[in-house]
């Protein structure tokens, strides 16, 4: 290689190595991004949401987490936590009542708010919170994901702790969210309402 | 200047001839209008579905151009032998390689504006209020594709063969959306891996940094950090188009 060109090779290198340099120090300003993708929520759609943090685009991984949530819980089939086509956690346990006997859940969609009539928490759609959380681990300000979750889990299928963690996942990703706080009231209140209630004899 | 012009219009209507560029513009199309199916789906969430879903597509299909056009760019040319029509002439090389890029940056930006533009007539059909966010977010999609075409063509020039220069570059890609979640785990695995995480981050393509799309909804989203991503975007690709300055000047013919 003759020498003049060889000269121009380092000085085109040298040079890139300066804008690197100067593009590295802009990089450490600081600049609005979500919280590091710790891990995958569910290992059903592992693949999915890594794909869709790899390709930068958490935002969509959140959107497309909202209708599978959605699907899940407009499924029948997820309705019944012991249907064989159902979706549910490899440990779920059969729920018993007092007495030992296994209780018969005959929960169908649309009468869920019936929940409102008793204090036991359904066992219909046993994976909902996570998939509440996976949506919300994508897109922590997803305000609707969390309101929908929350919403669902505490007001239609009574499980209010379950709804509370939702709720609080949702504001550690944005604290400034009211309603988030107004949600939790609301579960708060029913809680007590319900505790205070004297029972029927 | 004017030869660095006539190869970038060159470039572009090469582009505009190339079968594989007209069939991904053409798929980008069809998955935009597809957005439509998967808002149905979301319920109350219609537009936000269509908005982000239309966005990524122009972007990963602006990306697909991008790539397969930067690593054939040059490589071709030295196989039909083509190349030498032109370095016979009394032309810098820089030129020509800055003139390659233009020409294909001016394809890329011309196919992802015809994809949003059909995006946001379709958006305008839904009802969506617009949001100066996301049109501030519109550039960015241009800034990040415009470092990949730089990264790419450095990467055509590095490795000999097109697929391989095609593989690294889409693990650019993946890698520079990394980057937070390298410092992360590095943070965590003690000094030297913090140091050697931040000297790898340093070197790929903080493509996190023109994610604006992505963080429209955050706080802190604003001018500054647009103003910091473009200054960044341009450095970077600067570098990427000197070192493959530096690269085309030492190849033989």
């Amino acid at each position: 290689m003759p020498l003049s060109r060889r000269s121009d090779f380092w000085g085109w290198v040298l040079g890139s190595l300066f804008l690197l340099l100067g593009a590295w120090f802009i990089s450490r300003k600081p600049y609005p991004q979500f919280p590091p993708f710790e891990r995958p929520l569910m290992e059903l759609y592992a693949a999915q949401d890594m794909g869709m943090v790899l390709n930068g685009a958490r935002r969509l991984g959140a959107d497309l987490a909202l209708i599978q949530l959605m699907q899940y819980y407009g499924s029948a089939e997820n309705a019944n936590p012991h249907h064989p086509r159902g979706r549910r956690r490899k440990t779920v346990e059969k729920p018993h009542d007092e007495d030992g006997h296994e209780e018969h859940v005959h929960l169908h969609l649309g009468s869920e708010g019936t929940a409102d009539a008793t204090n036991r928490p359904f066992q219909s759609f046993p994976q909902l919170l996570e998939y509440t959380l996976r949506g919300g681990s994508l897109d922590p300000h997803f305000h609707f994901l969390f309101l929908f979750g929350s919403g669902a889990l505490a007001f239609n299928l009574n499980r209010g702790d379950e709804a509370m963690t939702a709720l609080e996942f949702g504001l550690r990703g944005d604290p400034s969210f009211w309603r988030y706080r107004m949600y939790q009231g609301g579960i708060a209140y029913r809680k007590i309402r319900k505790s205070k209630k004297p029972s029927p004899t | 200047m004017r030869s660095i012009l006539a190869i970038a219009r060159y470039t572009f209507l090469q582009q505009f001839r190339n079968r594989l560029y007209l069939v991904v513009v053409l798929f980008g199309l069809l998955l935009v209008a597809a957005s439509l199916l998967f808002g149905a789906l979301a319920g109350d969430q219609e537009v936000r579905v269509i908005l982000d879903f239309g966005l990524v597509t122009a972007e990963i299909f602006g990306l697909a151009t991008a790539v397969f056009g930067a690593v054939t760019l040059v490589v071709e040319e030295m196989e039909s032998k083509t190349i030498y029509l032109i370095l016979t002439r009394p032309l810098p090389r820089p030129f020509y390689v800055l003139g390659r890029f233009l020409g294909l940056l001016l394809a890329v930006g011309a196919s992802m504006a015809v994809m949003e533009v059909f995006h946001f007539s379709l958006l305008f059909m839904k009802g969506w209020t617009p949001d100066p966010a996301v049109f501030a977010a519109l550039p960015m999609m241009g800034l990040k594709i415009m470092v990949m075409t730089a990264l790419s063509l450095l990467c055509s020039l590095t490795f000999t063969s097109a697929p391989t220069a095609t593989v690294f570059s889409i693990l650019f890609w993946v890698l520079g959306h990394f980057g937070n979640e390298i410092r992360f785990m590095a943070d965590r695995a003690g000094q030297w891996a913090k140091v050697a995480g931040e000297l790898f981050c340093a070197v790929l393509p903080n493509l996190s940094l023109l994610n604006a799309r992505d963080v429209i909804d955050l706080p802190g989203f604003g001018l500054t950090p647009l103003l910091y991503g473009a200054g960044y975007a341009l450095l970077y690709t600067l570098a990427c188009l000197a070192l493959s300055a530096a690269l085309f000047s030492k190849k033989e013919f």
